[in-house]
């Protein structure tokens, strides 16, 4: 009992958080991968408040509430609203750059010193630190003790859910949310003002997070300097998802109870990454049982996935103009010489940090292969870097087995585990299969990394020959290989039935594509990919186990993708220099640069060029090509029709085309 | 039984239902088709015409048993139907809309490129290469056999319609199949371009010398095309046989056509039709 009320206190926060992942659900139909970093936004603003601007509590409370409220407002109205009509991929995506740029905006708050004088990213923790409204004299109960920040979280908690209830089933705003959230254009032809409500959502979400977080910030601690950890928002997801992300009561209970089930696994087995994994079969048997809200709205809204216009060749008569050959192959030698000259100009730091992009590139291709084509939804393409680093490292170090033995073994497990996390998004689509892989990221770490049967040492070997240049090189041979595969692969049957089955399932099947192997396959080659990529990384850095492959790198790499333009292998790789890179050159000018690159920039991308920083690049490619041969490389878009009326004459020559003399080598011909 | 023998019918589907909760969709509902037949299928809406396509391609798993030629196809999944050779075309001819025309014509012929498996394109291995250029060889023909030549490089989400329904149809023809199902091929085309549809349909049948099956709503042209009509109504078979006597069972009449001539003789371009489910041309707006 004691522990179930410890559980209670701690499961407030899964509550919470469920329940404002629900709200903002509805009305946007997202998963808001940055709710938790609005409530982190109120804690700040309240510490800087109260500890470095000495305010009133009630005063500090007040304002940060506000403040959360309106950063939230702000968000719904510039951001999200721009990107409903997106498909939800980069919808959800966007989210992530918000969560990044609200850590900005809470870097640059004043913080209080940290007692002892300890530098500033300190971990505030406990009641002596963080303000509370008025202490009592600690009470024990069995075998917690109890303080006046429990107290009120297990009563203020409640409260917030039982406030938000009652708003959503009797205020007219909420019945209109309630609405919208079932079917948004009816609601607006009824004359909802829908975006209104929308934002009232948001502002609503946002509130409760700063309210949740105020009053778990003493219990359960607070760094300012740390994104809110994955494995929370897992646990209020899970709960979210267990309520169908329709019922705001439900997600709360099911929070709770998440909570309970934590404390008493932490109790029992003194971890908590168990839990974890059940929080992981919680989301995958809810989703795959079954068909709630999010399946129905999800599948509706994502058949029409459309990231941007691909990026088309250059017309036949450009591409083969001597001069524009010329060209290319002049670039192609220029960048050769570049990449393999470079180990040799550079200092070791630097090699090794390219050699890193190389191979973070690896793994955006892999991320391209799975979600750009195959259309499957991926938050967890670090996680299966991982399996290969991880696991390779265990079967170096303490199996003793060669270097490229374990490398294959490494490449290959992280292909079967890929086809097994495959099999359940036979089922799912979408947002679904986001969730289900961001839970496989975070279990992974919590979890699948830490078994004595998985992992070593947690250290990894580097081979005698492995000398900084070697391992530049070989990162490099990683990568032209992955590009080569993948490009034959994309060019070619699989590779094109992919995107067929994306765009298209059921015509795919009518035209005899097996869609459940080509969505396999695709899983199978993604992983295998990463992990490879995966293995190698753990031999660079040396260590092997979860701090290296955490979840929140995941995330980072599908928005990578993302700005590099999803879909094309280039822009896998410019999303991949553009991610690493801006943190590491720029950390000289400001240490946000990295979060304010990746935030700020993935936004901006998204909002003004879907097509990411390979349309640009394939724009000035465009260019030059016009220019050098002076042809024009526009391909006109003629908006006409070939008028089914006109057919009959042409199709004469229908009679001449023998099926037995087409030039089809397969027997499969009736 | 006096039908003719399975062996030398194209499509035969016997006893095919299915019940959504307590929906009695399709109920016991017989079909057959010889090769080089066109079968007529009518029925107002919701009598469970695409429902029946959707059970005989697989897309949804019904009651009874399904022969293409004479391979048992039942419970199959719907590629492999399509391998047994039943082709079909879908209502809204979506097609893949990222893709250009080319692309969606090289998917088109997975059924006749076995050889081009996972590892051969992985490395780029010559199976590969000649599956994939004679591929591109057969699609090249098929943009010049229909006239498709100024879009090849087009995306299908630039297209109109009736160009999509025109690239459906290529499609069709390079996975040449022995039976082929077309849901509504005058849906959301002009006029005037469904009248062209007579003439190109029965080429495409005489060409490929399939069985084809087709669920229309405009009634000159399907009974312009049909020699055989099966009329469904909440399910069930309520009539079958030759156009002109389907077209006048008392119980079709009622049900579907209601008693206006107009309904089934295809008047001027401007006449109003009162059964009629044609869309304005909204082909241009593209």
């Amino acid at each position: 009992m004691d522990l179930v009320v410890a559980g209670m206190v701690i499961g407030m926060a899964n509550a919470l958080l469920a329940m404002g992942l629900v709200l903002v659900f509805m009305s946007s139909r997202v998963i808001n991968l940055a709710h938790g970093e609005l409530g982190a936004f109120a804690v700040a603003v309240m510490l800087a408040l109260t500890r470095a601007a000495n305010l009133n509590y009630w005063l500090a409370l007040l304002i940060s509430i506000v403040s959360s409220g309106v950063l939230a407002a702000i968000i719904e109205r510039s951001i999200l609203r721009r990107l409903f009509k997106s498909p939800r991929l980069i919808l959800l995506i966007a989210t992530i750059g918000v969560a990044q740029l609200i850590i900005v905006f809470r870097l640059v708050l004043p913080k209080p010193a940290a007692p002892g004088g300890g530098d500033e990213s300190a971990f505030f923790g406990g009641g002596n630190v963080f303000p509370l409204p008025f202490t009592i004299e600690p009470i024990r109960f069995g075998r917690v003790i109890l303080g006046a920040e429990h107290f009120i979280a297990l009563v203020v908690g409640p409260l917030v859910a039982l406030a938000v209830v009652l708003f959503l089933r009797h205020s007219s705003y909420g019945i209109a949310l309630r609405a919208s959230a079932q079917n948004i254009q009816r609601a607006r032809l009824l004359g909802i003002p829908v975006g209104r409500v929308s934002t009232m959502a948001w502002v609503i979400a946002g509130v409760t997070s700063a309210i949740a977080s105020i009053i778990l910030a003493p219990i359960i601690g607070f760094s300012s300097t740390e994104a809110v950890g994955l494995p929370i928002l897992m646990r209020g997801l899970a709960a979210a998802m267990a309520a169908r992300m329709e019922s705001v009561g439900t997600a709360f209970g099911v929070g709770l109870g998440l909570g309970v089930l934590d404390q008493l696994v932490f109790y029992w087995t003194g971890r908590s990454g168990l839990t974890d994994i059940v929080v992981f079969a919680v989301i995958l048997v809810t989703l795959l049982s079954r068909r709630g809200v999010i399946k129905r709205t999800v599948s509706a809204e994502e058949s029409s996935w459309e990231v941007s216009e691909p990026i088309r060749g250059l017309p036949i008569e450009v591409a083969n103009h001597p001069r524009w050959r010329q060209t290319v192959f002049t670039g192609f030698l220029f960048l050769a010489g570049l990449v393999l000259a470079g180990p040799f100009a550079l200092g070791d730091s630097q090699v090794f940090f390219l050699a890193t992009v190389l191979l973070v590139s690896v793994v955006a291709v892999s991320a391209t292969v799975l979600t750009g084509w195959a259309g499957q939804m991926s938050l967890g393409q670090w996680a299966l870097a991982g399996v290969g680093g991880v696991f390779g490292a265990k079967m170096v170090v303490s199996a003793e087995l060669p270097f490229w033995v374990a490398f294959i073994l490494a490449a290959a497990l992280g292909g079967l585990i890929a086809l097994a996390l495959g099999l359940p998004a036979l089922r799912l689509e979408g947002t679904a299969l986001a969730v289900v892989t961001l839970g496989f990221a975070v279990a992974a770490a919590g979890w699948l990394f830490d078994q004595a049967w998985f992992k070593g040492s947690g250290f990894m070997l580097r081979p005698d020959f492995m000398t900084t240049r070697v391992y530049y090189f070989i990162s490099l041979a990683l990568l032209l290989a992955t590009v080569y595969a993948t490009r034959a692969f994309q060019r070619t049957r699989v590779g094109r039935n992919m995107i067929a089955v994306r765009d298209n399932p059921l015509q795919a099947l009518a035209m005899g594509i097996p869609v459940v192997r080509t969505k396999l396959t695709a899983f199978v080659l993604s992983g295998v990919l990463a992990a490879a990529a995966g293995f190698l990384w753990s031999t660079g850095i040396g260590l092997a186990d979860k701090s290296v492959f955490g979840p929140v790198r995941s995330l980072s790499i599908i928005s990578a993708v993302v700005i590099g333009g999803l879909g094309s292998i280039s822009g896998a790789i410019i999303g991949a220099f553009y991610f690493m890179g801006i943190p590491f050159w720029g950390a000289k000018i400001s240490p946000f640069i990295g979060l304010l690159a990746t935030g700020a920039g993935l936004l901006l991308l998204v909002i003004i060029l879907p097509g990411g920083l390979a349309r640009l690049v394939f724009g000035g490619r465009d260019m030059l090509a016009s220019w050098i041969t002076g042809l024009d490389v526009k391909q006109k878009v003629t908006p006409v029709t070939p008028g089914l009326e006109e057919l009959p004459e042409d199709l004469s020559g229908l009679d001449d085309l023998p099926s037995e003399g087409e030039p089809v080598t397969s027997g499969a011909e009736p | 039984m006096q039908s003719v023998e399975p062996a030398q019918l194209a499509l035969s589907a016997r006893g095919v239902g299915i019940s959504f909760g307590g929906l009695r969709a399709l109920d016991a509902v017989d079909l057959e088709a010889r090769p080089g037949e066109i079968v007529g299928i009518m029925g107002p809406n919701g009598a469970g015409k695409t429902t029946l396509f959707d059970c005989l391609s697989g897309f949804i798993p019904g009651e009874g048993q399904i022969w293409v030629g004479n391979q048992e196809v039942t419970g199959m999944a719907p590629n492999l139907r399509a391998a047994a050779g039943l082709g079909r075309s879908f209502q809204d001819a979506r097609l893949f809309h990222t893709m250009t025309v080319f692309e969606t014509l090289l998917v088109a012929s997975e059924l006749k490129m076995k050889h081009a498996g996972v590892a051969t394109s992985l490395f780029g291995l010559p199976p590969s290469r000649t599956a994939e250029s004679n591929a591109k060889q057969s699609a090249l023909q098929m943009v010049d056999l229909m006239g498709l030549g100024g879009f090849r490089d087009k995306l299908i989400k630039e297209l109109s319609t009736g160009t999509r329904r025109i690239v459906d149809l290529a499609c069709v023809l390079i996975q040449s199949p022995s039976v082929v199902l077309l849901d509504e091929p005058s849906s959301g085309i002009a006029q005037r371009e469904a009248e062209a549809l007579d003439p190109l349909l029965r080429r495409l049948r005489d060409h490929l010398g399939c069985a084809l099956i087709l669920i229309e709503h405009d009634m000159p042209l399907l009974l312009g095309l049909a020699e055989r009509v099966v009329a469904l109504e909440t399910g069930r078979v309520i009539a079958i046989g030759l156009p002109e006597e389907v077209v006048r069972h008392p119980e079709v009449v009622r049900s579907y056509l209601g008693d206006d001539p107009e309904a089934i003789s295809r008047s001027g371009a401007l006449a109003p039709k009162p059964k009629k489910k044609r869309k304005p041309r909204r082909a241009a707006e593209k």
